[in-house]
């Protein structure tokens, strides 16, 4: 055996016949056993520990009693672990014994040996239970093969339930490998590519971030209050307060030109929703009611309510027929539509606060609300279970993400939280460094695989954080007074755009995608 | 929602003279005995849709403290000022608490306030007896 004692590697922390030992199973464990075998030959290490391997020459000869021995003198194992090794050699030991017609052998194993064992009781009901059933069907009623797969079986189980350095973990060094890939993913502040090679450390380039302004559109005609790109990625839907809504195309080369004006508001459009097919566009104001496009042509298909009921905010469900919107006067309360405006569902009544924000995560399991400022409930559509977080300070937005785990809302006191849709966790994730006291100022999810959150802020900049870090990454100028409102492209999360109250839309992207 | 975010309060409710914006309400009251310089000033726990301006040190009839001035969300009007650090270990009370000026805000029953005769020139704030 190589002298334990040697290390390798700059910082101390290998030793090299553990190194060794775990190449030799990765060898084994790719199927290059000629390999393997031979680095065990010229390295003296052996895959198998010495006391594994008297266990396994046991186990297939039936020396059940050597084995048992054998497993009780092993040290550095725990009375747990122990109890569940014998155990298993000991079940074995019986169904044999139960083959060979040996039943009071049988029995006493059970009842002298199984019994007292220190395991789960299920598991020695479960032994006792197919005892019985064995017995029925007599001896030899198994023949020696099976009996001999039966024993490397157990061979297997023991290697899994005994713990190191008798038997190792299964791929341990592959395991050891993706924990260090994992921990260069989890330090890359700008992560916007999957990690291409084992042969360099992971890293992204902050010039493949977006940090420059691309383009910047100027249709309208006044404070741009809302923008978000399609859920395809191939559409910009933009909302102002000079009563119009815009829709944008984002062609392959980036840049973004105008497709429609959607003109029929009377007040400022607050608010817009993208059918999750993309086919339709809801757009809705503070004071307005809700009016429904068709993306293709730009025509009002459907005006939903009237004077009495105002909307300020909307949600699709997943199948893109049906919506539901909020209204903010108290009373008004929620209603579930379907496109041609028939009523479906509604939650209304004299206790219903005003809703200021409405949401349904993409797999349409839950609506989400903002209800009297400062109350987040969550209703599971299904069961009607309902969960409700209270926030300390009024919120002023709510944003979910993709993968409908997470919803974010804006506070008045200059926070982002984001918090865990389905879990109990009594605390959000928590974000600050951008501007908020007066106005509605939204954020929302984004970049490689959401990895990234986005925010407008009343000091004209765009804020950009990392979600494992709090405090921003980057801060985007440009913007000549408060940005409102940002969206990531979903389909380039290189792309981000803003609505500023400068009356313009910024689209951010990479240095290197300069045009 | 909306490009102003306004908060709407429930109970009696003192709002801004001039826009209506809701303030404060009287169960927030912690002092009527306050003054400014057009006469009464209340001493609120909490204050709802204020922006708060800079801090700076001023002298009050009280003793130094450290204020912040607090404005109308929606119309700007300076309604009052917000204790942020007081000296004086008998004045700490005051910290994180808003003084709204009566002359600057309508009552619960939509009352206005006129100037008092009784007007401090150039001392305001308050003292609890």
């Amino acid at each position: 055996m190589e002298s334990l004692g040697i290390m390798i590697g700059t910082k101390g922390v290998i030793k090299k016949h553990e190194f060794v030992r775990i190449i030799i199973q990765c060898l084994y464990s790719l199927g290059y056993e000629k390999s393997a075998a031979c680095l065990e030959t010229e390295s003296n290490i052996s895959c198998k520990s010495r006391e594994f391997e008297s266990l396994e020459s046991h186990v297939l000869s039936a020396s059940w009693d050597d084995c048992i021995e054998t497993l009780n003198r092993i040290n550095g194992m725990n009375d747990e672990t122990r109890a569940s090794a014998l155990f298993l050699v000991l079940e074995q030991f019986l169904f044999e014994c139960l083959n060979c017609g040996d039943n009071s052998l049988a029995l006493e194993i059970l009842q002298k040996r199984i019994a007292c064992l220190k395991v789960d009781k299920e598991k020695i009901h479960k032994c006792a239970f197919e005892m019985l059933f064995l017995k029925q069907r007599g001896r030899g009623s198994v023949d020696c093969n099976v009996i001999h797969e039966l024993r490397k079986g157990l061979v297997v189980k023991l290697e899994k339930v005994l713990p190191p350095p008798i038997s190792l973990p299964d791929r341990r060094l592959e395991h050891l490998v993706e924990t260090a890939v994992s921990a260069q993913i989890d330090n890359c502040i700008y992560h916007c590519s999957d990690m291409e090679s084992l042969y360099e450390d992971h890293h992204c380039d902050r010039d493949q971030f977006p940090t420059e302004t691309i383009q910047t559109l100027t249709n309208h005609m006044n404070e741009v209050w809302f923008v978000q790109f399609s859920n395809y990625g191939q559409y910009l839907a933009s909302s102002s307060s000079d009563c119009t809504a815009i829709i944008w195309n984002v062609q392959e080369d980036n840049k973004v030109s105008l497709k429609h004006i959607l003109r029929s508001h009377q007040n400022p459009v607050s608010f817009v929703a993208w059918s999750p097919n993309d086919t339709m566009l809801l757009t809705c104001g503070n004071i307005e009611v809700l009016k429904l496009w068709d993306v293709e042509t730009g025509t009002c298909k459907h005006t939903f309510g009237n004077d009495g009921f105002i909307v300020n905010s909307c949600a699709w469900f997943p199948d893109s027929k049906r919506i539901v919107c909020g209204s903010s006067v108290p009373k008004n309360g929620i209603y579930m539509w379907d496109c041609d405006g028939n009523e479906i569902k509604a939650w209304k009544g004299v206790r219903m606060p005003k809703v200021l924000d409405i949401a349904v995560t993409a797999d349409g399991e839950r609506l989400i609300s903002i209800l009297s400022d400062k109350e987040i409930r969550i209703l599971n559509v299904a069961t009607n279970a309902e969960r409700v977080i209270s926030e300390n300070h009024s919120i002023t937005s709510l944003s979910t993400s993709r993968d409908s785990k997470f919803l974010i809302v804006n506070l008045n006191s200059q926070e982002i939280h984001v918090w865990d849709i389905s879990g109990n966790g009594s605390e959000p994730f928590q974000y600050r460094g951008h501007k908020q006291q007066k106005y509605v100022i939204r954020s929302c999810f984004g970049g490689f695989n959401s990895l990234f959150i986005a925010s407008g802020s009343e000091d004209s900049k765009v804020y950009i954080w990392n979600r494992r870090y709090s405090s921003p990454i980057e801060v985007l100028s440009g913007h000549l007074n408060t940005v409102n409102c940002v969206s990531w492209n979903p389909r380039k999360p290189q792309m981000l755009a803003s609505a500023s109250d400068d009356q313009t839309i910024r689209i951010w992207g990479p240095s290197s995608m300069f045009h | 929602m909306g490009r102003l975010f306004v908060v709407t309060l429930e109970g009696k409710i003192y709002s801004c003279k001039y826009c209506g914006v809701h303030l404060a309400v009287s169960d927030d009251i912690l002092s009527k005995s306050f003054h400014c310089r057009y006469g009464r000033a209340y001493l609120f726990s909490k204050v709802a849709n204020v922006t708060v301006g800079e801090t700076e040190e001023r002298m009050m009839t009280t003793g130094k403290h450290i204020v912040a001035d607090i404005f109308c969300v929606q119309c700007g009007s300076n309604v009052g000022w917000k204790y942020e650090t007081a000296h004086e270990k008998s004045q700490k009370y005051k910290e994180g608490k808003s003084v709204l000026e009566r002359f600057k805000i309508l009552g619960p029953d939509g009352s206005n306030y006129l100037v008092s005769h009784e007007a401090h020139i150039g001392g305001s704030d308050a003292d609890d007896a």
